[in-house]
Parts: structure tokens; C-alpha cells; sequence
């Protein structure tokens, strides 16, 4: 599991399990930069390619100091273990801006002091190729390896922004109080008053009998709280009444409002100023009667 | 159109979406996977919902991100307002997922069974009473709570109900050929006119032919031996076609040894009382009963067809 994990740490790792002991740490036990083995006199006493000097730090409980021989990985090798397949990564300009997508795809975890940060060219569509180099004084890395690379790899939160998302809404401004006309609304079938409906023009605040034939039929459609309340001629009433009511369209069905698209008319209103419930535009709903002898 | 529309997943990716424009590579249902949601204290925007967004194998993103939303509150939605969902149904329950497409035409809704439990709705024959209620799965991505609505059995609807074969099988001419009048030939003595000026009151009386209910009918049969039943309801068939001047010589009585006689097969002979939902073109007004003959040989059954003799008695 070493490769997954910081290299210091891995290497303190292997040099406690070596000893039988737990007690080597990253802040007990200094390391120095790893030496190659190859050109030097220990040479002939090791098969290990590297070797590394670990000094007790300031405040541990022990002093002195070792020298440990022990391999570097080549970076290529891992390819024994993985399919060769290229590296997805967007936006990247240098190998340290690849280093996680080289952790998520082939769980390899390089860091900064691992590897060379060397520019990366990618063409118009984000394609290109890389060759990822280790440091000199990489700890448990050698050599190199080359990715090609494709476009992919955006993690996400780089780019999704906004968590916090603006919904889902509802029909009315402050649904933790209000009612909605147009859900009220949606399913009554105005059809029986067609003709009187007809006769509301557009634009202007509805005649009181017509408020009160509106609030009529509204009473005999809701079979809920509103069955009770509604009144059409109360100049004071603030809630379930249609006194005022401005007609803001009334006509044939239209994709401009959230209406039923089951009903050939529809009749907007608007309540007045000061009634407060239901909230929202009222859309009524009717159709012609139907004709036995109409085939359409 | 409907007040909401759009599978629940697609609107919590519009949303996501249209608040994060220009994404480089697309945020959807093909290339993320959408975590169960967790319900979580409202916060100031009202925000009741917090779910994980992973990209797919194979996506154009790696990581993951957390992201809050307001899942719609079905008793805020629906605050003072009880949709009535008027439709017959054939018993007093309903399951839910066939009550869902009702009420998203009568209260604008676009409800689907990803999002709600299943189980069955009471019918409530009389409104305000016996509402019924639609609750919400716990991973519904668009709402939650519970909904109460009303539901009137109502009268049964033609088109969905009753009349729900647009396509009839005729009007069709009396034969199994129907209108396909390729061999027209073949018919243009059909049995079916043979005897339609005629009525066999009388011979029903003397021969005792049944007075069958209406509707029903009375199978025999009439083979060659039995050719003098009912009065001789067999040679009357058969002489009715040697008056025609037909060139088949129709031998009921030796059919065996005439080669042109009707063959080996027996007559059929059924009694039927009218008006008939089976025989529908030998319903006539002014009779109540009609004996149907008919042979079993195809060939000779593709010629004549059925012959009615109509009667009263």
C-alpha cells in the first residue's frame, strides 16, 4: 500500500516493521535526501539501489544516527500492474497540476517533492503527452513515465459553483404561509358558467354580480376550507374574496399561462390589493358544452 | 400545460444546471449518479435537502460535491387546496399508481411512481369525507410529506369505460366472407335473402320449433335423416333453393348418393330468440324468434351463408 500514501511516511513504514518497533516517526526521525547506491563504495555490499541517512531529530528519545539501504521504485513499473490507457485530464498547464488525476486513475500518489513540474502542451481539442519525471531527491521514486493525455478528469467541485441550488420553487413567494390560486384552481371545470365567463373583458376589475357568480361557482366546486369563505361583494373581507378582482385575460387558452390544457378558455384574474389569500393569479377554466353532433 | 413538469431527477439537474452555467462537460442523469437525499434543518434559503452528486465511471468529472436544494413540501404545495379526482373505477380501492396520472391531469402535478409509495386508495363515495392520501418515498428527489386529495367514483366514461373497442367488426353482409367482395360470384345467392319475404309463423306452430328466449339460442341439428324434423324444416330449406333455379341439387334425404346433394355434412340449425347480440343482421323488427340454418361443408357455407327463417309464435 505504500505508493498510496505520503512517501516519508511509507518509508517510515517499512523502517518500523524492519525493527519489530512502532515507535519511528515523521517527527522523531529526519531523513536525508536518498543517495543512489550505483558509484559509491556500498555498492558491493547491497542489492538495494538507494540508500538514505535517518538521524534522530531534536526531542526524540533516542540520538545518533543510521544508514538504511532500501529500492526506488521506477516510475513506469506500475504499468506491469495496469493497462496502458490514457490519463483524462482538463485545464492542466504542468505535471503538478496532473498529480491527483494520476492518484484517481492509476492510484499513484505523487507529490510536488516527487516529480518535476515540467510544462504540458495539449492541443486545440485537450489532447497531448506528458513524460512525469522523478526528482532527484524523490524518496521512493526513480525515473519517469509518459501519459498520453485526453480530455476529461474536471473534478467537479472546480466547476459546480453553486451548491446551493435556487429551488425548487413554488407557485406562491413564501410557500410557508401561502395559498396557491393556481394549484386551487387547476382542476375545476368552469364549463357550466361558459356564457356568463364570455362576458368579463379583459383588462378591467370585474362587475360585483360577476364577482359574485365567480365566488358562486367557487363555492360549489372546492369541496375544502375555501367552500365556505369565499364572498364576492365584500369590500372588506381580505381573504377568499372576489370583490375587485381585476380580469388580466380571458379568452382562449394560452401557453403564456400555467393552465389546463384540457379547457378550450380561461379566464386570469387577479385579486385585489388588500386580499391576501389564495395568493397568485387565478386561472379559471372552462369549455363549450359539448355538441353530439360536432366530430372533430 | 401542467404546473410542474419533468421527471423529479431532470428538475434537480435543470436546477443544477441553470444555476451552474457553462459547465465544461455535461452535469446530467447519464453522467452522475445522485445520492439518496437527506433531509436537513432548514436553512435560510429554506433549503431542506442536501444530496451527493458522483460522477459516473466513464464521466468527464472525477470527485464528488455536495449540493442543497428545497424539496417541495406537499402540504405547503397544496396548503387550503383539495384536488377532486372525479373517475369510476371498477372497485371501491384504487392502487396509487393508477390514481397518479388522474391526479396530475386535475391538479397539474407531473407525480410518478419513482416518487410515491404504492398501496391502495379508498374511495370516498361521498366528498367531504372519505379523502385519500398520497405519500411520499423517503428518496424522492422533488418532494416530500403527504397530500390529501378527494375522490368521486363519478359515472362510468364511455371511451374509457364502456366503449372501449373504437374499432367494430361491421357492419358486415352475412357471410364469413364480410365485405370482401373479390369472389363476388360466389355469393350473389346468398341464403340469407332466400326466405326474407317469407314467414314461417305457421310451420313453427304445426312443426313445434321452440320459442327460445330473447338472446339465447337453441342448438340441433338437421342431417339427412333428420331432414323431416320440425316440420320438415330441412326439405323447406332445400326446396327454398331448388325454387331459386339453383343447378345444385339439393338432396337432403340422400345425400350420401347424390354427389350435388349438400354433402356429407349435417345442416346446423339453431333457434334463436330476438333481437340477438350474436346475429345481429337477422334482428328485425316484428319477429321474435328466427331458425338460423347453415352447413358445415365450407365450400357451401362460403356460398349461402346463414339462412334465417323468421317466426312468431
Amino acid at each position: 500500500m505504500s505508493i498510496f500514501i505520503d512517501p516519508k511516511q511509507s518509508l517510515m513504514d517499512y523502517i518500523n516493521a524492519a525493527n519489530g518497533v512502532t515507535r519511528f516517526t515523521v517527527l522523531n526521525t529526519a531523513l536525508s535526501a536518498p543517495q543512489p547506491v550505483a558509484g559509491t563504495w556500498r555498492e558491493g555490499t547491497t542489492t538495494k539501489n538507494t540508500f538514505v541517512k535517518a538521524t534522530a531529530a531534536p526531542g526524540a528519545d533516542f540520538k545518533g544516527k543510521t544508514y538504511l539501504m532500501y529500492d526506488r521504485l521506477q516510475l513506469g513499473d506500475f504499468r506491469h500492474f495496469r493497462p496502458v490507457r490514457p490519463l483524462p485530464c482538463y485545464q492542466v498547464e504542468s505535471v503538478h497540476d496532473i498529480l491527483s488525476n494520476i492518484l484517481y486513475y492509476y492510484a499513484i500518489k505523487l507529490g510536488p517533492d516527487d516529480v518535476e513540474d515540467d510544462p504540458i502542451t495539449l492541443d486545440g481539442e485537450g489532447n497531448g503527452t506528458i513524460t512525469v519525471r522523478a526528482k532527484a531527491g524523490a524518496l521512493i521514486w526513480l525515473g519517469s513515465v509518459t501519459f498520453d493525455i485526453v480530455p476529461g478528469g474536471a473534478l467537479i467541485d472546480d466547476y459546480l459553483n453553486s451548491t446551493t441550488l435556487n429551488g425548487l420553487n413554488y407557485p406562491v413567494d413564501d410557500f410557508t404561509t401561502q395559498t396557491s390560486a393556481l394549484i386551487y384552481t387547476y382542476g375545476y371545470d368552469f364549463s357550466l358558467y361558459r356564457d356568463q365567463f364570455l362576458l368579463i373583458d379583459d383588462g378591467g376589475v370585474i362587475t360585483q354580480p360577476q364577482a359574485a357568480l365567480i365566488a358562486g361557482a367557487l363555492k360549489s366546486l372546492d369541496k375544502g376550507v375555501g367552500a365556505a369563505l369565499w364572498v364576492g361583494v365584500d369590500a372588506t373581507a381580505t381573504v377568499w374574496n372576489l370583490f375587485g378582482a381585476t380580469c388580466v385575460y380571458n379568452g382562449l387558452n394560452s401557453l403564456e399561462y400555467a393552465s389546463n390544457t384540457a379547457y378550450k378558455y380561461i379566464l386570469v384574474l387577479e385579486l385585489a390589493g388588500a386580499v391576501t389569500k389564495p395568493s397568485g393569479r387565478f386561472i379559471l377554466h372552462y369549455n363549450d358544452p359539448e355538441d353530439p353532433n360536432a366530430i372533430t | 400545460m401542467p404546473i410542474y413538469q419533468g421527471t423529479a431527477i431532470k428538475n434537480v439537474f435543470d436546477l443544477i444546471n441553470r444555476d451552474n452555467p457553462g459547465l465544461p462537460f455535461p452535469v446530467n442523469e447519464s453522467t452522475m449518479i445522485v445520492g439518496v437525499p437527506l433531509a436537513i434543518a432548514p436553512t435560510a434559503q429554506k433549503h431542506d435537502t442536501q444530496i451527493r452528486l458522483v460522477p459516473k465511471s466513464g464521466s468527464m468529472y472525477r470527485g464528488g460535491i455536495t449540493l442543497t436544494y428545497r424539496r417541495l413540501i406537499l402540504a405547503s404545495l397544496f396548503r387550503e387546496c383539495t384536488p377532486i379526482i372525479e373517475r369510476f373505477f371498477t372497485s371501491r380501492w384504487i392502487p396509487v399508481s393508477e390514481m397518479l396520472p388522474l391526479v396530475n391531469a386535475a391538479a397539474g402535478m407531473n407525480f410518478s411512481m419513482v416518487d410515491f409509495v404504492e398501496g391502495n386508495t379508498i374511495h370516498g363515495s361521498q366528498i367531504p369525507g372519505r379523502n385519500f392520501t398520497l405519500t411520499v418515498k423517503p428518496e424522492s428527489l422533488m418532494y416530500t410529506g403527504t397530500v390529501t386529495m378527494a375522490w368521486v367514483m363519478g359515472k362510468e366514461e364511455l371511451g374509457l369505460d364502456i366503449m372501449t373497442q373504437a374499432t367494430l367488426a361491421g357492419e358486415l353482409w352475412p357471410s364469413d366472407k364480410g365485405n370482401d367482395f373479390v369472389a363476388w360470384d360466389d355469393r350473389r345467392a346468398y341464403g340469407t335473402w332466400l326466405f326474407w319475404n317469407k314467414h314461417f309463423t305457421e310451420e313453427a306452430i304445426l312443426g313445434n320449433w321452440p320459442a327460445v328466449a330473447a338472446g339465447t339460442v337453441t342448438n340441433t341439428s338437421v342431417g339427412s335423416a333428420d331432414a323431416s324434423s320440425y316440420g320438415g324444416i330441412g326439405k323447406m330449406y332445400a326446396d327454398a333453393f331448388l325454387a331459386q333455379g339453383l343447378e345444385i341439387n339439393f338432396d337432403p334425404y340422400n345425400e350420401t348418393t347424390n354427389p350435388k346433394g349438400l354433402g356429407t355434412k349435417p345442416l346446423f340449425l339453431r333457434f334463436i330468440g330476438l333481437p340477438h347480440p350474436s346475429y345481429p343482421e337477422a334482428n328485425r323488427p316484428g319477429f321474435s324468434y328466427a331458425a338460423v340454418m347453415y352447413t358445415q361443408d365450407a365450400a357451401l357455407y362460403n356460398k349461402f351463408g346463414r339462412t334465417i327463417m323468421y317466426y312468431n309464435k
